[in-house]
């Protein structure tokens, strides 16, 4: 897998001091960390408090990630650790309903990271995708996306293009959008997983 | 097809949905924890936490608040401390004199004197995430990083 294979340089690079290469590694697994957090219902301080702590965790322990491309899983791992201790520290003080915490609890630990990391690295292919398409479909797109929805009269003004062409247009940009080579790739390492 | 499309219409609103989660404030800090790498100093790993344990999932609204244990060893030393409310009373083992320092990305480092038994105090400890930072004789040994309620 192509991703997996740049993540071994920027590790080393951060390893011997190259903030740069930190800064890459931040950008590519952010997303990765925040969702966890934001999953496990952790939100302000609180949410804050574990993103610092697992990228704290990770400089303290660069030097000794054997394996770089485990790097994804060591994160997950590490930001629903914090995020569990975050839920347990909380709990101690402020009385909630043991049940009803209990299940949420549960609830979460069973998602594994495996799947918030598939899924995260399908968000961040369809956001490439999305970019990559031409200025007029990815606007058409964007604006179809708004929520709350825009009545199409709108955004047929703001386009000007006739509202029956509206649909016809996002059916053409979205088989485009299925074609990108950021989703053809990540389409190759699912076929690729699946017969390992 | 069209089933097809509304799918992904609403992966792709989902996937918008989690960029924004992603705050400006979390990459800058995500960004400056690369200032805390520490080169030649030796770490002390966290040996034991009574905050961590799946049976504290499980407590009930009733526990009455305790203080928090924890131990960070390496190196042939531990450190044990006592943590509650943001006053901490630590211990080095074996005891032996030195200063400690409290380093915190979100205040300034506090330092205190351990005395000759290996205690140290801190009163007013700064907010989580932090670790310690040990001096003695001429030895400097740095803490894993603390997370949770101090």
């Amino acid at each position: 897998m192509s991703q997996a294979n740049a993540v071994a340089p920027l590790v080393e690079a951060a390893r011997s001091g190259d903030a740069d290469a930190w800064d890459a590694l931040v950008d590519r697994y952010l997303p990765l960390v925040t969702g966890l957090i934001a999953r496990h219902r952790l939100k302000g301080a609180d949410a804050d408090d574990v993103n610092q702590s697992v990228w704290l965790r990770l400089v303290e322990h660069l030097g000794d990630l054997r394996e770089p491309e485990a790097l994804p899983g060591w994160l997950a791992t590490t930001t629903r650790n914090e995020c569990l201790r975050v839920l347990r520290g909380g709990r101690r003080s402020t009385p909630v309903d043991p049940q009803g915490a209990t299940v949420l609890d549960v609830a979460v630990v069973e998602s594994s990271w495996e799947e918030d990391l598939v899924r995260d690295q399908r968000h961040q292919a369809l956001l490439e995708a999305l970019r990559q398409l031409p200025e007029a479909r990815r606007e058409l797109l964007m604006l179809l996306l708004t929520d709350p929805p825009i009545p199409y009269t709108e955004i047929s003004d703001r386009l000007g293009i006739p509202v029956g062409s509206i649909g016809p247009t996002r059916a053409r940009a979205l088989a485009q959008l299925r074609r990108s080579p950021a989703l053809a790739a990540l389409a190759d390492d699912d076929a690729m997983a699946s017969r390992r | 097809m069209m089933a097809d499309d509304e799918a992904l219409m609403s992966e792709l609103r989902q996937a918008l949905r989690s960029r924004e989660a992603v705050t400006q404030r979390s990459r800058e800090a995500a960004r400056a924890a690369f200032t805390w790498r520490t080169i030649d100093e030796e770490l002390l790993e966290l040996s034991h936490d009574s905050l961590a344990g799946a049976q504290a999932l499980v407590r009930g609204p009733a526990e009455v608040v305790e203080a928090r244990v924890v131990s960070f060893e390496g190196q042939g030393i531990s450190v044990e401390l006592e943590l509650e409310a943001g006053h901490l009373i630590g211990q080095v083992l074996p005891g032996q004199s030195g200063s400690v320092t409290v380093q915190s990305p979100s205040s300034a480092q506090v330092t205190v004197e351990v005395d000759d038994a290996g205690l140290f105090e801190i009163l007013e400890l700064p907010p989580a995430p932090l670790r310690l930072r040990l001096e003695l004789g001429g030895r400097v040994l740095t803490t894993a990083w603390l997370t949770g309620p101090p």
